[in-house]
């Protein structure tokens, strides 16, 4: 009886995910083999698709743009979320302030944030390049130069780390004070407490971080890339989820739009697999 | 490869997926029709007068939506038996998201806008219907009353497909003070690039007030070069009907993007990429920063609005590199092929795109008539609204941009080379190889 009370709780999440997510997921990689415009009667074109956004350099400098913003700012939300969580699960004063300070940006809808880093990066009039003029220090064109327009994307992911930061602390608050106390009678200092005892304990929780990123980073461009660059300047801003949208739409090329989308799930795969490889032996030394 | 059993339940599958993609754009709201302001209605109705509801999707500002509104009131009053259903959809993108949605789902409006360069591709693909001897047979439209320009570029393998609603081009917008402060007479017409660049050069200095004030700016885009390019002989592509390749690598077209690209990189007078991000060349003409700016039609209203009496400002033709030439900016009504009222479609179209229509439309400020009557009356040619010289719409010749399926991706691929060389990330000859390079799969 309970746990069909449970089942028909989750029904809403479960359809909801079939309908707004797997169902398209699945119509979009039947797409992704056709040659859909949108319009007319689609047919079947075989792996063309993928061929032929392979061979075109602006989806070449597409998958550049991502994989190079995914491994920038896979790890740098990660130490983002876990340094202030490592900080901030010891009682200190003035906690629930600075944890509300890290969640904050977390909390903005996307237009606004990404509207309040068009006037944070504006060349001239923005806060950083006064700030960085006033150390004396070169005022990039941000947005407009090619070398630091994907950066802007990757600071704007870094602090937008309000999750992450929630998953870390409440990992590393269910680390069992025993384990920590009989280390420290053994005589383990504070660099050897977090190497051998936090650490480890908390890689389930810095796993689960790194595939809800792997998975959600490259779709947040999206929203970001739309309304601050478009892609510019020079298609250095041109992520997957935003070249899909335009090919599809824009041009009607729903095929390769389509396809694009599953060049996007094969990386988040691809970074899964890299990091799974990485950690499991971390996991299993720790469970062992 | 084509298999005939599989394309039903998979155009099922592509067009579910479709719609759910398109879902979050469409705004299916459709816009009550009671009109502030309906002129009156110029044309009687007819004996055999069609009946029921029509549908018409529109686009633009609100200014411009009011505009729509009332011509959809006078078009009720002219024809009883017919009520309009016009449908408001702000945004051009989102306008397009929504048509595409409406055409895969094979219910689209019964009146249609579209910018003219989108015709030949929906032609294609069997989503409009030809209007050739609907035209022919129309007492109250005769082509021969248009723009020849305007109505060229939507004929396309042997039919027209639709009736244009204006007709603008790209002018340069000039500050008659900062020409005064640099003394420097005012555009002439039939100036050459080197008057231009002469002028741009005299303008340019540091304020000590409002910071650097640029000689001349403008979005880099092919609308915005194009013209130059055939104004030196130059030519877009090697057949402008059914092009098969680009035609930019010739000398006098390289030329010309070069002479452009020098006004920001040799010589300075435009604002590099960190300035136009800072501030946009169209923002700094109307805060009084910018000697000329380069546009269309569209901008005049939001110019008179905001800039007011801050300073005089007028337009002149496009500085020549040979002959003058500008480029067509033009939208036109269409008949989707799957208009459910296609008789009473017609009849909106043909009152929309004639004078009360274009009048009406006209008088917003936004755009120019591409009925040759309306275009020279005072509804355009007003002598107490700025700018003077509008008549320098309706003098300069005019070419559209090439006609393909693929245009909006071409188009999109040479503005962003192009924007790389005018920001000096590379070369003019850098610009046009990869150019050619992205552009060769789209063509075939």
């Amino acid at each position: 009886m309970r746990a069909r009370g449970y089942r028909l709780m989750l029904l809403p999440f479960v359809a909801g995910s079939i309908i707004l997510l797997i169902g398209p997921a699945l119509l979009a990689l039947g797409l992704a083999f056709t040659d859909f415009d949108g319009l007319s009667t689609p047919h079947w074109v075989g792996v063309d698709n993928f061929a032929h956004l392979l061979q075109e350099p602006v989806f070449q400098t597409v998958l550049r743009n991502s994989v190079e913003f995914l491994l920038l700012s896979l790890p740098i939300r990660l130490l983002g979320a876990y340094l202030p969580a490592l900080w901030l699960s010891h009682p200190r004063r003035g906690a629930g302030l600075y944890r509300a300070l890290v969640y904050l940006p977390s909390v903005l809808p996307d237009v606004a944030y990404a509207l309040t880093w068009v006037w944070i990066v504006n060349p001239m009039y923005g806060p950083l390049n006064l700030a960085l003029k006033a150390m004396g220090l070169a005022q990039p064109g941000w947005l407009a130069d090619p070398n630091a327009a994907r950066l802007v994307f990757v600071m704007m992911a870094a602090l937008q780390i309000g999750e992450g930061f929630v998953i870390a602390l409440s990992g590393l608050r269910g680390i069992p004070a025993e384990r920590i106390q009989a280390a420290m009678v053994d005589g383990a200092g504070r660099w050897a407490l977090f190497r051998h005892i936090t650490l480890p304990l908390s890689l389930p929780w810095l796993a689960l971080i790194v595939v809800r990123d792997a998975i959600f980073l490259l779709p947040w461009t999206f929203p970001m890339t739309a309304i601050m660059t478009g892609g510019d300047p020079y298609y250095n801003t041109l992520f997957i989820p935003l070249y899909a949208r335009i090919t599809s739409i824009d041009y009607l090329r729903f095929g390769q739009g389509s396809a694009a989308i599953v060049f996007m799930i094969v990386l988040a795969a691809l970074v899964l697999f890299a990091f799974w490889r990485f950690a499991r032996r971390g996991w299993y030394a720790d469970e062992a | 490869m084509h298999f005939p059993h599989a394309t039903t339940p998979l155009r099922g599958l592509a067009v579910s997926a479709l719609a759910l993609m398109l879902a979050a754009c469409a705004a299916a709201t459709p816009i009550p029709t009671n009109a502030p302001t309906a002129p009156a209605a110029a044309t009687a109705a007819p004996t055999s007068q069609p009946a029921g509801r029509v549908s018409w999707m529109v686009s633009g500002d609100a200014v411009e939506f009011d505009a729509y509104k009332a011509i959809a009131s006078a078009f009720e009053k002219a024809n009883p038996t017919l009520k309009v259903d016009l449908f408001y959809i702000p945004a051009s993108g989102d306008y397009r998201n929504r048509l595409d949605a409406d055409l895969v789902a094979g219910t689209p409006a019964d009146v249609v806008f579209l910018n003219y360069q989108r015709t030949a591709p929906y032609a294609d693909k069997a989503q409009l219907s030809p209007i050739t001897d609907k035209l022919a047979a129309s007492t109250t439209l005769k082509e021969a009353d248009f723009y020849a320009a305007a109505f060229a570029p939507l004929k396309w393998r042997g039919q027209t497909w639709c009736v244009p609603s204006n007709m603008s081009s790209a002018v340069i917008y000039y500050n008659k003070a900062l020409f005064d402060a640099a003394k420097v007479a005012y555009p002439r017409a039939g100036w050459s690039w080197d008057d231009f660049v002469a002028a741009a050069r005299a303008i340019m200095h540091e304020d000590a007030k409002v910071g650097t004030i640029f000689g001349y700016g403008t979005e880099i885009s092919f609308f915005r070069v194009a013209p130059y390019v055939w104004s030196a002989g130059g030519e877009i592509v090697n057949d402008p009907l059914t092009p098969t390749r680009l035609a930019l690598d010739g000398a006098a077209a390289q030329a010309a993007i070069q002479r452009y690209i020098d006004l920001q990189v040799k010589y300075g007078v435009a604002p590099n990429a960190a300035a136009e991000k800072a501030e946009d060349s169209m923002t700094r003409f109307m805060n009084g920063k910018l000697g000329m700016y380069m546009d269309s039609r569209r901008v005049t209203a939001t110019f008179r609005s905001t800039i007011k009496d801050s300073f005089d400002w007028d337009v002149a033709a496009l500085p020549s590199m040979g002959s003058p030439t500008s480029i067509l900016h033009s939208d036109a009504y269409c008949l989707p092929a799957k208009a459910k009222n296609p008789d009473a479609a017609w009849k909106l179209i043909e009152f929309a795109a004639g004078p009360v229509g274009q009048k009406t439309m006209t008088a917003i400020g936004r755009l120019v008539p591409s009925l040759k009557a309306v275009a020279e009356s005072p509804v355009f040619l007003d002598p107490n609204a700025k700018p003077a010289n509008s008549r320098v719409w309706l003098d300069t010749p005019l070419r559209p941009a090439p006609t393909h399926k693929n245009w909006p991706a071409i188009e999109t691929a040479i503005t962003k080379e192009f924007e790389k060389a005018y920001y000096g990330v590379q070369s003019v000859s850098d610009a046009v190889a990869t150019i050619n390079k992205q552009v060769e799969v789209l063509l075939k």
